[in-house]
Order: structure tokens, then C-alpha cells, then sequence
């Protein structure tokens, strides 16, 4: 599945952007040339040789304090992507498999977190469990594990009815022989693009979290907080705000096209087009094989 | 017919579907049998139980009362991991109606078709090869299909394929429900054909189908099903010339023949009528 | 208006030279099928699908798909050529004079009004009727197409009623304006073999006793031949085999029609009907 979608052209792009970022949360705070609290030069100056990103209102370097933020955004919202998937994915494959009682009881948890506002309760559990990035993760987390209950419950009912597992069961397959070799390749696609959107959710959640100052204080450098700190003076430097936006416009953007290219190869359709695109190539393929070899006989094709 | 124990014994088995104040009847009473060597139809309309039937062989049903003897074997109380192991043997296999659904969309037809006997694991990657192409010839599939998924070949190559993986297994009793019904005249043809060849010593064939026609085409004996019982059995052609119960005299004057000799319409809404009048 | 009805032409239809093309992919889907369908005559189109007899129908009522266009030949209905129609033409012509019915009723009816209700928009629309005289015509109807308790029917919602009743209901609707013609496509495909002859019985019936002129669109040659006098086989988008039925399953010029009758001898009723008689009543 991930060979096919890295074929298309919204898969390699997404591949770059979401390598470019998850680098720099990885190796950010290391790389940055100055340390992201400390003010180095004059404020809001634009950009130069030893500040590539200028500086802020403070006179902080943007570029460090960009690196060294990245880290938190990108894994507060990974934190986010792995809390959901754990919370929902498994009950909404069990869901299937455990019997009536604990369909319902599932079933209804997720209609009452599905009913819940989103960036409200966010901000109320945050209020309850601590002013801490980890707190409202934790809350953004479980807020959007519907998404995975939901996705992991059709794959595997659809699974489960089907003819073909029905099939395989005749022949004397046992559960994990489903699982392994029906399931899995059904409930993957659409597990990746719950995934990638979950993951552009939470980069945006964070963001507006710290936009908003909760969860963390200044001085940290955080991608929200460079933006909320520096959006006021937007008219005499507007660089400082708009490279927090460019970045975590990126960031989503690798996310969703992410998405996009899995959603696009896998199915019915996903065949089709991938068929399409290797009948064109082998087209061109044969075009060019017979232009060399006409070339190579008539010497001058004009 | 031969004494022999017959591949598939079914007596008086009862089949009830729904929850406990609304149970419904489904299969009242039937008695089945299979011989090897033989092809045995099953006809019925929608609704008459008869796919219930097949089910409950497999074990895919739940039956309240009776008994189901297959290869002399009692299946009837078998537990989830008995299915099981009695599955992987290979005595019994399925075909269904529509290929389309019974084959996984994301495997190769050859994966597909080798199903069977990777499950039992046991053989060689190349052993399992040799066999799903042996089988592949014997129902004509082209080799080079094995590689492509069943979106891309025809109806009639995706019913060949379902047929080749329930027969990979050298299963003893071959079920197949309307397994012509979705394809066109051609492969219609092909389909049957390939089917009446399959008649041998070793192996029995319940045929299981509304369309009379195929049914009397390539069958020995067959059971009529009505309402969940079965109405008249015996020698298919015996039911085609003198059907004796009224459901069987309306399922044969009802069907649609080139010779236009069906029953004319007034004989058949007092037949259609008689059998209101019995049933309730 | 079209006024069709006055005309005492023998053609109920005539078909000449029609093609028809798809827009997107481009395919020729209709390559030049000509046919004459007589008043009170019935005519059979046998067919598998991508033969193109749905099609063929489709441009006779004047309702091919929005990617598919009609590139040559004509319609014509008693006469009048159907390019000349317009919108309010075809309004006029179909169900007053051209009604059709098709394979799965239930989808043609409305899930959440009541049987009777629908039949009486049909009549109260198409012939004026009151609401008074249009549920008495509707329970005629309902009588007519032989429902064992109309007034029961007539209450009732599409869940409620089988498949054979439903497409009971759906050929009362379509007769309830009055139509000369009627074409049935694939309307007994989906049904019981014995709710197919009652269906098929009623189509007769309506011929013989209306007069209507019946088109019957089958991929079932035994189903044709049962109640049709002319009979057409189609094959990708071409007409195979055209004539009076007892000649095409006498003796069958194409390979197509001599597959289909010689799958009836060998895996159908034929088979037995060829070395004796059928003794049933």
C-alpha cells in the first residue's frame, strides 16, 4: 500500500513534507544556532546571515526558537494519533468479536464523545487535569478516538460478513488466519489516512492550544506561542508570525496529502487507477522503444 | 444406485430462525441424501430453505433437531474447533452464487485458489504451486490469470476459479448454490458442461438452484423444497414428465420453455390456489 | 400536443437505423438496430447485458442517460418521429400513450407513501381525474392486475408487499394513463419462476384484453418465446437475429440464437419435451 501511494505525485510530496517535519522534531533542538530563550540581536529584525529567520519581539532568534519548538508540537500531536488509535481501535476491532453486551456499551461511549465540542472540553480538561501539554493531549486524544472506533468496526464487520472470509472459514481458517491475511490488508488504508488526518487534527490542536497560552507557558518556544507573540507586530515585521503558519500549514498539508494518496490507490478505484497509470506507462514505454529503434534505422527522425 | 454409505445423510433436520417468542420455522423435517457418483439437485423459490440447507451441511447453521451424517461422519453437535479440523480436511466444500463476493478482492486469483491448502499448511511452496496450475487446467483457467485480481477477469474466469479452489482440495462432496446464475449464456454452458464432468466415483455433487432447467440438465436425482419441506424427491426426470405434488406440477408448468408446452394460465392459478388452500 | 392516439396507424413503433454513442468512454453502444413493433403485437428483444436492448428501449421512451446520445437514426411512434418531441412532447406521450416497466419495482416506488396513493397521483396527473374517481380506477386497477385484496394493497407501503406483487402494482401504475404500448424490461428477471408466468400471464392478458402492443425484453430466450410473436436477438449493440418467433427457434441463422436454443435442449424443459409429452393437469 505505501509502495502504490508513493507513486503518485501527492504521495512523494506528502513524503518530503512530513520527512522535513518529523526531522526537525527530531533533530531540531540541536540544530538550532542559538538558544531559542536568550535574546541575541535587535527585535523584529528581518532576515540576515546570522539570523536566516530574523528575530522576534524580543530579540529571540526565530529560526532556534522554530527548532526547538518543533519538537513539542510534532510529538504532542503524534501523542494525540497514538492515544486515539489505542483507545479506539482496539475496542472498535473487539467490538465486532466480543459479543452484544460490549457492542452497546462501546457504541454508546462513542456517540457520547462524538456529541462532546471539541476545543471546549479540550480547554475544560485541561482546566481539570493541569495546565500540561501531556493533560490536553491526553483529552484531544481520547476526543478523537471515535474516528479510529469507527473506521476499525466497518473494516472488521465488513470483513467478517463477507463471502470470502466465509470461504476461507469453510476451508478451516482459524481467526488469526483471517486476521492476518483478509483483514489486515482491508483495515490498513483506511487505519493510514485516520492516521495522517489525525495527525494534521493534532498539529492544529496543539497549535491553537498554545496560540491561546494554555498548556504552555511562555518563554517556551512553541510554534502557536511564536505566532501569538509576534502576531501584534505583524506590521513592522511580518516575517516572525507568518514563519509559524507557513510551517505548520506544511506540516498539515504533508499530513492531508498523505491521506489523500493512500485513499486514492486503495479500493475498487485505487485498482483502476493504478491499472491506468501501468497501462500509460507501458505505452510510453513502447513509444520510445520503438522511437529509438526507428532512430537507430532511419538514422534522422526529423 | 449403489448400497453404499452415501456421502451426505441428512434426516429430519429442523432449522429455526429468530429470537425466542418469534422462532420460525425455516427447515421442518427434510431427509437428504448424496451418493458418490451422483449429481443431486435441490430446487426450490426464494425463501424455501434450500440455501438453509446448505448451511446447516456446513455447519454454518445452527440445527435444532435431526441428524447430518457427511462421509459417514456425524457432524450434527460438532464444536466450533471439530468444524475446524473436519474442515481442514477437505471432505466438503463450497461453491457460492457470486464470485464476485466470494473472492477476495485484494488477493490473486491464484492465492485465492491455493487457499485450501496453505491453511492446512503441510506442502512446499511449490508443491502448492504445481497444484493450484493442475487445477487451473482441469477448469480451463489460463495460467496467466492466476496473477490478477478477480476485478480484472471475467465472470465466467471468476466462477472457474471459485470452482478450482473447492476442488483443490479433493473434497469428497462438492455444494454448489446457483453457481450459474450470474453468468451469461457462453460461460453458462461452459460451466455445466465442466460440472457433469466432474461426476466420478469419489465424488458427489449437490446442485442447488431455482432455474429448473440446469437443474434437469445435469442432475440425477433431485428434492423439491417448499416453505421448508421437502415436497417430492426422486428421479429428476421422473419430476420433469409427472411431477405428482401440486408445488412441483406449478415449479414445472410455471417454467418457460421454448416449446411454449408450460401449463396455460388458467390451470395454473387453480393449482397456485390448491396449494393456498393446503398450506393454510 | 402530440395527439398520437387518433391515428389508426398499424405501427405502434418503428425503429430505423438507430445508433447510439457514449459520450465518456467513447463506445458505440447501438450500431444500427432497426425493428417495427405492429399494433397488438408482441415483440420480444433477447439479450445479455452490454447487448444494448436497454438502451435500445431507453431511446424509444426518450430517457437515454445524460452520457450516452442518440448519433443517427429515428424513433417513431404511430407514426410521429420522437426527435420532433421536445420536452412537452415526450410529457404528452409517455404513460398516455408509452408506459414502461422494469426489473426491480421496488426502487420505482416511493418507499414512504401509501401503494394506492401513488397509482392515484398517476391518474389525477395524467387523465384529470378527481380524487374520488381516481382511487375508484386505482382499485380497478389493483383488481385488474389480478392483487388478491386491492383494498388492502391500496393502504399498504413497498416493504410491505413481495417482489411479484410489487411489480403487480408498478404495471397497474404504468397502465393507470391508458398507454397503447408497453414496453417490460427485464420486469420478471428478479422474480420466482411462478411469479414470473402470473406476470407474464397478465402481460398477455392486457394485450388481448386493451389491445395493448407489448415489448418484452428478456435475456431469456424461453421467456420470449412464451409470449411473444416476433422475436429479436441482440448482440453487442447489433440485431443477430430478427423474425416471427416459430421461424428464429425453428431454424436460427445466427450462432448466438442457436447457442441459446441449443442450451435450452440440452440443460432445459426442452430437453424432456423433446422425446415426450408433459402430463401435469
Amino acid at each position: 500500500m505505501l509502495r502504490n501511494a508513493v507513486r503518485l505525485p501527492s504521495g512523494r510530496i506528502a513524503v518530503v513534507l512530513l520527512g522535513i517535519i518529523f526531522f526537525l522534531a527530531i533533530f531540531g533542538p540541536l540544530l538550532s544556532p542559538d538558544s531559542p530563550n536568550t535574546t541575541v540581536a535587535a527585535q523584529l529584525e528581518g532576515p540576515s546571515a546570522s539570523h536566516l529567520l530574523g528575530t522576534d519581539y524580543v530579540g529571540r532568534d526565530v529560526l532556534s526558537r522554530m527548532l526547538s519548538g518543533s519538537t513539542l508540537s510534532v510529538l504532542g500531536a503524534l501523542m494525540v494519533v497514538v492515544i486515539a488509535f489505542v483507545v479506539g481501535a482496539i475496542p472498535g476491532l473487539l467490538s465486532v468479536y466480543l459479543g452484544r453486551g460490549f457492542e452497546w456499551v462501546s457504541l454508546r461511549v462513542v456517540d457520547t464523545l462524538i456529541a462532546l465540542p471539541f476545543l471546549v472540553f479540550a480547554v475544560a480538561m485541561t482546566a481539570l487535569l493541569g495546565n500540561g501539554v501531556i493533560q490536553s493531549m491526553f483529552a484531544v486524544g481520547i476526543l478523537l478516538s471515535p474516528v479510529f472506533f469507527r473506521v476499525a468496526r466497518s473494516s472488521a464487520l465488513s470483513v467478517a460478513q463477507s463471502q470470502y472470509v466465509e470461504a476461507a472459514t469453510l476451508s478451516g481458517a482459524s481467526t488469526a488466519w483471517v486476521m492476518r491475511k483478509h483483514f489486515l490488508a482491508k483495515v490498513l488504508p483506511p487505519i493510514s489516512i485516520a492516521l495522517s488526518t489525525t495527525m494534521a487534527t493534532g498539529l492544529v490542536v496543539i497549535a491553537s492550544l498554545t496560540f491561546l497560552g494554555i498548556g504552555v507557558q511562555p518563554p517556551a518556544a512553541t510554534w502557536g506561542g511564536i505566532l501569538a507573540a509576534d502576531l501584534q507586530y505583524i506590521a513592522i515585521q511580518p516575517l516572525a508570525p507568518i514563519v509559524p503558519v507557513v510551517v505548520i500549514l506544511a506540516a498539515v498539508l504533508g499530513c492531508n496529502l498523505f491521506a489523500d494518496a493512500v485513499r486514492d490507490v486503495s479500493g475498487e478505484a485505487g485498482r483502476q487507477l493504478l491499472s491506468a497509470r501501468a497501462a500509460r506507462k507501458a505505452a510510453r514505454v513502447t513509444l520510445a522503444s520503438r522511437a529509438r529503434i526507428g532512430l537507430r534505422k532511419g538514422g534522422e527522425l526529423g | 444406485m449403489p448400497e453404499t454409505t452415501p456421502l451426505l445423510n441428512v434426516e429430519n433436520i429442523q432449522v429455526k430462525f429468530g429470537k425466542r417468542r418469534e422462532r420460525k420455522q425455516v427447515i421442518d423435517s427434510v431427509d437428504l441424501q448424496v451418493h458418490a457418483g451422483e449429481i443431486v439437485g435441490l430446487i426450490g423459490e426464494s425463501g424455501s430453505g434450500k440455501t438453509t440447507i446448505a448451511r446447516a451441511v456446513l455447519g454454518l447453521a445452527h440445527v435444532a433437531g435431526g441428524q447430518i451424517r457427511v462421509a459417514g461422519e456425524e457432524v450434527t453437535d460438532f464444536s466450533g474447533s471439530q468444524w475446524r479440523d473436519f474442515r481442514r480436511r477437505g471432505v466438503v466444500q463450497y461453491v457460492f452464487q457470486d464470485p464476485l463476493r466470494s473472492l477476495d478482492p485484494d488477493v490473486v486469483i491464484g492465492d485465492s485458489i491455493s487457499e485450501p491448502l496453505r491453511i492446512r499448511s503441510g506442502l512446499s511452496k511449490d508443491e502448492i504451486k504445481a497444484a493450484v496450475c493442475a487445477q487451473a487446467a482441469e477448469v480451463r483457467l489460463d495460467e496467466g490469470l492466476l496473477d490478477r485480481f478477480p476485478a480484472e477477469i471475467s465472470g465466467g474466469q471468476r466462477q472457474r476459479a471459485a470452482i478450482a479452489r473447492a476442488l483443490i482440495s479433493q473434497p469428497k462432496l462438492i455444494i454448489l448454490d446457483e453457481p450459474v446464475s450470474a453468468l451469461d449464456a457462453a460461460t453458462r454452458v461452459q460451466v455445466l458442461e465442466m460440472l457433469l464432468s466432474l461426476r466420478s466415483d469419489s465424488v458427489g455433487l449437490l446442485y442447488i438452484s431455482h432455474d429448473i432447467g440446469s437443474v434437469i440438465g445435469i442432475t440425477d436425482r433431485t428434492y423439491v423444497l417448499y416453505r421448508g419441506k421437502v415436497v417430492e424427491h426422486g428421479a429428476t426426470r421422473m419430476l420433469a414428465t409427472t411431477p405428482k405434488h401440486l408445488y412441483t406440477r406449478l415449479l414445472i408448468g410455471s417454467t418457460p420453455t421454448l416449446s411454449g408446452k408450460a401449463l396455460d394460465g388458467v390451470q395454473r392459478r387453480e393449482l397456485r390456489d390448491e396449494l393456498e388452500a393446503l398450506s393454510v | 400536443m402530440v395527439d398520437l392516439v387518433a391515428a389508426e396507424d398499424e405501427i405502434a413503433v418503428q425503429v430505423h437505423d438507430l445508433r447510439i454513442r457514449g459520450t465518456f468512454p467513447e463506445a458505440d453502444l447501438v450500431r444500427g438496430v432497426s425493428f417495427t413493433l405492429r399494433r397488438g403485437g408482441t415483440l420480444g428483444i433477447v439479450g445479455e447485458s452490454g447487448s444494448g436492448k436497454t438502451l435500445t428501449c431507453a431511446a424509444v421512451l426518450g430517457i437515454l442517460p445524460t452520457q450516452v446520445e442518440l448519433s443517427s437514426g429515428t424513433v417513431e411512434i404511430f407514426g410521429a418521429n420522437t426527435a420532433s418531441f421536445g420536452k412537452q412532447g415526450w410529457v404528452d406521450v409517455r404513460g398516455n400513450v408509452i408506459s414502461a416497466v422494469f426489473q426491480d419495482p421496488g426502487s420505482y416506488l416511493n418507499p414512504s407513501i401509501r401503494l394506492g396513493k401513488q397509482i392515484n397521483e398517476v391518474l389525477r396527473v395524467k387523465n384529470g381525474l378527481s380524487r374520488k374517481q381516481a382511487k375508484e380506477e386505482t382499485l380497478r386497477l389493483l383488481r385488474a392486475v389480478h392483487l388478491r385484496d386491492p383494498e388492502l394493497v391500496y393502504d399498504q407501503y413497498v416493504h410491505e408487499l413481495s417482489g411479484g406483487m410489487l411489480q403487480r402494482v408498478v404495471i397497474a401504475a404504468a397502465i393507470a394513463p391508458g398507454p397503447k404500448i408497453l414496453i417490460a424490461d427485464e420486469a420478471t428477471t428478479a422474480l420466482d419462476v411462478t411469479v414470473q408466468a402470473e406476470v407474464l400471464d397478465l402481460l398477455t392478458e392486457l394485450k388481448e384484453r386493451d389491445g395493448l402492443s407489448l415489448v418484452v425484453v428478456s435475456h431469456d430466450l424461453a421467456v420470449v418465446a412464451q409470449i411473444c410473436d416476433e422475436v429479436l436477438v441482440m448482440r453487442s449493440g447489433e440485431i443477430v437475429e430478427y423474425g416471427p418467433t416459430a421461424e428464429v427457434l425453428h431454424s436460427p441463422q445466427d450462432e448466438y440464437t442457436k447457442l441459446l436454443i441449443s442450451e435450452h435442449e440440452r440443460y432445459g424443459l426442452d430437453r424432456i419435451f423433446e422425446s415426450q409429452e408433459l402430463e401435469v393437469a
